[in-house]
């Protein structure tokens, strides 16, 4: 038996996909500005992580009204029900080889833990690396708009930021592995389409 | 989904093409062809009948240039190229009020010397009178035959100098009169200044953007304007080219600032990630990459206590014999191997021991066109300084802070001088004189008396007990201003020992980092990956498990 739904609609998988390798390329080159090794140079690196940003910014806006506009935003409303089964599973029952406490939908094709941890990238670490970036950019003209200061703890938090998102990913990518088959999430998120019986 | 995407790029591009034209504005360097700067004078001084007199004696010719240039007197008694002095913090600073400087230390009592440099004649000692036009030099800065050359003997020209020829050949000055002087400071070529020397006098456009002999061909005081004789970009005075005044227009600037920013502007490089640099950067530090760029080696160290020595290596106050003298090629800071295209002193016995180098990196500092100046009353703590830690004579000031003060590159040029190890000041020998037995360093190689005559001469009290002391002394660079493709790039300076390595009081990126944060951010990276490693290892061992 089975369920084949489309629960990744394509502008959905665009902007994860996108987003994905604005965020790389951010880090690639963020990290080299940093100086932690040299790869593009540091004008390069400056010139091509400015370009990601920017267009990242582009995205998140067209993201967030995709969100609102489609009333998909109720997916990533957190809720405690369920939340500890969730983490419970991932902490001990998927060694016992149990299933997975959240029955995916379309309605709710987020389990209670990515509810949490995404709601909170989208509303904290995104917002503030995207502003913490633009004053960093921007800090010439902090005069402009009336703010003074120095740079150093807009980069310190630039800085920690981008550590979390990579901390983040390194997680989320081996969360990919725990559906039904080791690559079946990441098939969904290239198809769209996920047999949801067989989770 | 490829409309999206459409839109995304178009988007984009309508970014990028606003970020480049946020950044274009005019360039406000005039456009200037080749010999745009070339003048001509309206009077042949050929032909004026005082100028074809039997002249034997140079002041004569300055009495014959004031029959006309009524008012020039006044104007040049005026000018520190005539005073060697002004007034800073209510110290009077200069040569001629015996400031000391940690080359050849001080100018008093060693005037007969050092005066070949001074625009007057016969200032030979302190009785030189400062108020009597006629022992203005005229023709030092305004000689265009190039056969005008001073020696030591207090100002005047050498015997066989054709007055009359000099005379008759007067015109505006050409940059050899300039540099027949300010490339030469310190002793010779290129020795005082990282960025002045006889390259300059027919430079290439590699060497010189601005005075590039085929290309712009300026002159010097096409950038130091001249106004009553006032020569603008004296920076002892503090007037330098640090702009106070960035809108002043090049020719409102006669007798005042030079900066780049007079021409240029202070946004000049229609990009705008560039030009915020340069409220904090002056121009030079990236314009100008490297110091003695011309081939003509300049010092960096000067070690005065090992200098009195013979060819046996025996002090020549005792021993007498034959002056020590020994070169080597100086080392080329862009290769870091020596420099085998010339060769400069490493020892000389009436001076001591040298470094020299070509392409010299400079150091960078904050500065606002104001330096420190050190007198020989200052007292110091001898104990606080060493090589690594010199003290200073003239270091600039300013910070992070300071609007005014921007990052400069400067020549450190040090010095191991010698200085009254019992009131713990500096002090000044007696360098030059004309036979053995005047006591001067220069011929009796003896500290004990050169210190002691020299100081009794300025005044200066001297315990008869002396050591050394390393001294630094900070030279701006800001002439050889290169071509732009030879200008620093950004990793010069964002990067960990980079350039700007030293230069304290704000975040850089690429330079400057938390460590804290960056070891929160290594325990949060590798936590995750151990993590994602260890729950992974736990599913494999257990992948027979399953439940229905």
């Amino acid at each position: 038996m089975s369920n084949i739904v489309l629960i990744y609609k394509a502008f959905e998988r665009f902007w994860h996909w996108m987003q994905a390798f604005l965020i790389l390329g951010m880090l690639l080159t963020g990290l080299e500005i940093h100086g932690i090794y040299q790869l593009f140079g540091f004008e390069r690196a400056v010139n091509l992580h400015n370009i990601a940003a920017a267009s990242w910014t582009v995205l998140i806006i067209m993201m967030f009204t995709w969100l609102f506009s489609t009333g998909e935003w109720k997916q990533y409303v957190p809720t405690m029900k369920g939340l500890i089964e969730t983490g419970m599973f991932y902490a001990y029952g998927i060694f016992k080889g149990e299933k997975h406490p959240h029955h995916k939908n379309e309605q709710a094709k987020l389990n209670p833990m990515q509810r949490l941890t995404y709601l909170g990238v989208l509303l904290a670490l995104v917002p503030a690396q995207i502003i913490t970036g633009a004053l960093y950019v921007f800090y010439h003209q902090w005069g402009m708009v009336g703010l003074e200061g120095s740079i150093d703890l807009i980069a310190y938090a630039h800085t920690l930021i981008a550590y979390s998102f990579l901390s983040f990913i390194i997680v989320h990518v081996y969360m990919t592995t725990m559906g039904h088959t080791l690559t079946g999430h990441i098939k969904a998120m290239v198809t769209g389409y996920e047999d949801l019986d067989e989770h | 989904m490829r409309r999206t995407f459409i839109i995304l790029v178009s988007v984009l591009f309508a970014l990028n093409a606003f970020a480049s034209s946020a950044g274009k504005s005019a360039s406000k360097v005039a456009q200037v062809s080749k010999g745009h700067w070339a003048k001509e004078s309206t009077a042949d001084h050929s032909q004026f009948k005082q100028l074809k007199a039997e002249f034997d004696y140079a002041p004569d010719v300055t009495v014959a240039c004031l029959e006309c240039h009524t008012n020039a007197g006044e104007h040049l008694k005026k000018t520190f190229h005539w005073n060697w002095g002004v007034m800073v913090d209510g110290k009077k600073i200069g040569k001629a009020s015996g400031a000391p400087n940690n080359f050849c230390i001080t100018a008093a009592s060693n005037e007969t010397m050092c005066s070949k440099c001074h625009i007057g004649y016969g200032y030979r000692n302190k009785d030189f009178d400062f108020d009597d036009e006629e022992n203005i030099d005229c023709l030092v800065c305004h000689d265009t035959t190039g056969k005008y050359i001073k020696t030591a003997s207090a100002g005047f020209p050498s015997a066989e100098t054709d007055l009359n020829e000099i005379a008759q050949n007067v015109g505006l000055p050409q940059r050899h009169n300039c540099l027949s002087c300010h490339a030469v400071g310190g002793g010779g070529d290129g020795v005082k200044w990282g960025d002045t020397d006889t390259s300059l006098i027919n430079p290439s456009h590699d060497l010189d953007v601005h005075m590039d002999a085929d290309g712009l061909n300026m002159s010097c005081q096409d950038c130091h304007t001249a106004g009553n004789h006032q020569i603008a970009g004296e920076f002892i005075g503090r007037k330098a080219f640090t702009d106070y005044e960035k809108n002043m227009g090049r020719r409102d600037r006669k007798g005042k600032t030079v900066s780049c920013e007079g021409c240029h502007g202070d946004k000049p490089h229609n990009e705008w990630r560039l030009d915020n640099h340069t409220d904090k950067v002056a121009c030079a530090t990236c314009h100008v990459p490297f110091g003695a760029r011309g081939g003509v080696p300049t010092m960096m160290e000067w070690d005065w206590s090992k200098a009195g020595l013979n060819t046996d290596m025996k002090p020549m106050a005792k021993f007498g014999g034959t002056k020590y003298d020994e070169y080597a090629h100086p080392i080329d800071e862009i290769t870091g191997e020596p420099d085998t295209s010339v060769k400069s002193h490493t020892y000389k016995a009436r001076k001591g021991r040298f470094k020299y180098v070509t392409n010299m990196i400079p150091d960078y500092a904050w500065y606002k066109g104001e330096r420190t100046h050190r007198t020989f009353s200052d007292k110091f703590d001898p104990s606080k300084y060493s090589k690594e830690n010199p003290l200073d004579i003239k270091m600039p000031t300013g910070s992070y802070d300071d609007p005014m003060a921007k990052i400069y590159p400067f020549k450190m040029h040090i010095s191991n001088m010698p200085y009254d190890t019992e009131y713990n000041t500096l002090t000044a020998p007696l360098l030059y004189g004309k036979k053995k037995g005047s006591g001067a360093f220069w011929k009796d190689f003896d500290w004990d008396v050169a210190l002691k005559l020299g100081n009794e001469y300025s005044n200066i009290p001297f315990s008869g007990k002396y050591g050394f002391i390393w001294t630094s002394m900070a030279m701006q660079i800001k002439h050889m201003v290169a071509p732009k493709a030879q200008a620093l790039n950004c990793n010069d300076c964002h990067q960990k020992n980079g350039r700007l390595d030293n230069v304290p009081g704000f975040y850089m990126v690429g330079r400057d980092s938390s460590k804290a944060l960056d070891w929160l951010g290594f325990l949060m990276i590798f936590g995750s990956l151990a993590g994602v490693a260890g729950h992974g290892f736990l599913r494999f061992i257990n992948k027979n498990n399953k439940q229905d």
